[in-house]
């Protein structure tokens, strides 16, 4: 469909799963440490909770990749691509096949860890949060030897450099807009006044991935630059994010703060709160749909047709962020 | 309560940041032709705002606390 391969479609799931997990297991690790930094007792508990918060996802996470690792193996994939910011190197289905036989041992150590991981949340749960910042690092360290290893061989130094930039700076914007995304909800009405901190500190993740994109770009881009309507569109979504950004990690995140110095023990606002939902959907839409459409290289959709599509997203994840949030309201009213 | 959005508070690297941002989208249509040039100008402009982001000192909320 739109000239979009199913092959096509199962790799970007694979990257949106391991970028997702990547992401999880780099600011848990990074929340543990700063639980471990900061002296106030309160503080650290914080972060400490907003690290064992990220334990959902990245089990999730992990599962996701795992599945489409398996499936992607059975369908013996023909052809394969990896790019992010609609300028990239293709992948031949040799090199497909070669890098997930070499990735084999790797994977299968990952998944035994996932399902390790899984046991004991069920039987030793305690064990398992005072342990979980090990578990972070090792699937860390994993997932990023998966994204930056040249598992399929590639021609030349440049091309390395290139593509292990390219695929490792999804940890660093997908997986981090989603778990930034996640923490916001999730921590809205129990761990609050972590929240700007969060912004912060994890957009700052957000801008380092965006630049290492654009020097994975600019060491290929004479060799593989098409100005297409898909280009274009990409590069649209780049001024989009950008902008987004700034006024997400900027105003609007320092009006949370300001707010919540001034009425500590109440909501944010609706309106400040919409604002943050419609800022924080348009962000996660368009880094999905620019690591779609990269992927997708036979692409037969307009650059008017995209547009459309795109703006259907960003109101389809309003919607869906809304009705979690009030449901997760829902739940916290009647715990409490 | 009433909130409203901090007024002229955004720092230096939020301003080259969105000044990138105006000119992909400026140039995201032209790529083919002088669009060009802005585009690869930006993506320098960018990592400059990049390297200001981690040297600059936050500017306070209106409470005085950094972020």
């Amino acid at each position: 469909m739109f000239g979009i391969t199913l092959t096509e479609f199962l790799l970007f799931l694979r990257e949106f799963g391991i970028a997702i997990a990547g992401a999880a297991s780099l600011w848990g690790l990074l929340f543990w440490f700063l639980s471990q930094k900061v002296r106030e007792k309160r503080e650290a508990a914080l972060w400490h909770g907003a690290s064992q918060k990220l334990l959902w996802m990245f089990f999730s996470g992990l599962f996701f990749y795992s599945m489409l690792w398996i499936i992607l193996a059975v369908l013996e994939c023909i052809f394969c691509v990896q790019a992010h910011e609609g300028i990239s190197l293709p992948q031949t289905a040799d090199q497909l096949t070669l890098s997930m036989r070499a990735q084999y041992p790797a994977f299968v150590t990952l998944l035994g860890f996932w399902a390790s991981g899984l046991v004991l949340l069920c039987i030793a749960r305690r064990f398992l949060l005072t342990h979980l910042h090990f578990g972070y690092g090792f699937v860390f360290l994993t997932t990023s030897g998966f994204l930056l290893y040249p598992w399929g061989g590639l021609a030349s130094f440049t091309h390395v450099v290139s593509n292990a930039l390219h695929s490792w700076h999804s940890i660093l914007t997908l997986g981090s807009v989603i778990i930034i995304d996640f923490l916001y909800i999730s921590l809205r009405h129990n761990l609050r006044s972590l929240h700007a901190k969060i912004f912060v500190f994890v957009t700052k993740g957000i801008w380092i991935g965006l630049g290492l994109d654009f020097l994975s770009a600019g060491l290929i881009f004479q060799e593989v630059f098409e100005p297409t309507a898909k280009l274009f569109f990409a590069q649209t979504l780049i001024a989009i994010l950008i902008i987004n950004g700034v006024m997400l990690s900027g105003p609007i995140a320092r009006a949370i703060l300001s707010f919540q110095e001034h009425a500590k023990h109440s909501e944010i606002p609706s309106k400040l709160h919409q604002v943050v939902g419609i800022s924080g959907s348009i962000s996660l839409a368009s880094w999905i749909t620019v690591k779609a459409i990269d992927g997708f290289r036979d692409l037969t959709l307009s650059y008017g047709e995209l547009f459309g599509l795109y703006i259907i997203f960003i109101a389809a994840i309003f919607i869906l962020r809304e009705t979690f949030d009030h449901f997760l309201l829902r739940e916290t009213h009647r715990d409490t | 309560m009433h909130i409203s959005l901090p007024k002229h508070q955004l720092n230096l690297h939020e301003y080259i940041f969105l000044g990138a941002g105006v000119c992909t989208l400026i140039a995201a249509p032209y790529l083919a032709s002088w669009g060009f040039y802005l585009w690869s100008l930006v993506k320098i402009v960018y990592l400059t705002g990049l390297v200001i982001l981690f040297l600059e000192r936050p500017k306070p909320s209106i409470s005085g606390k950094t972020n």
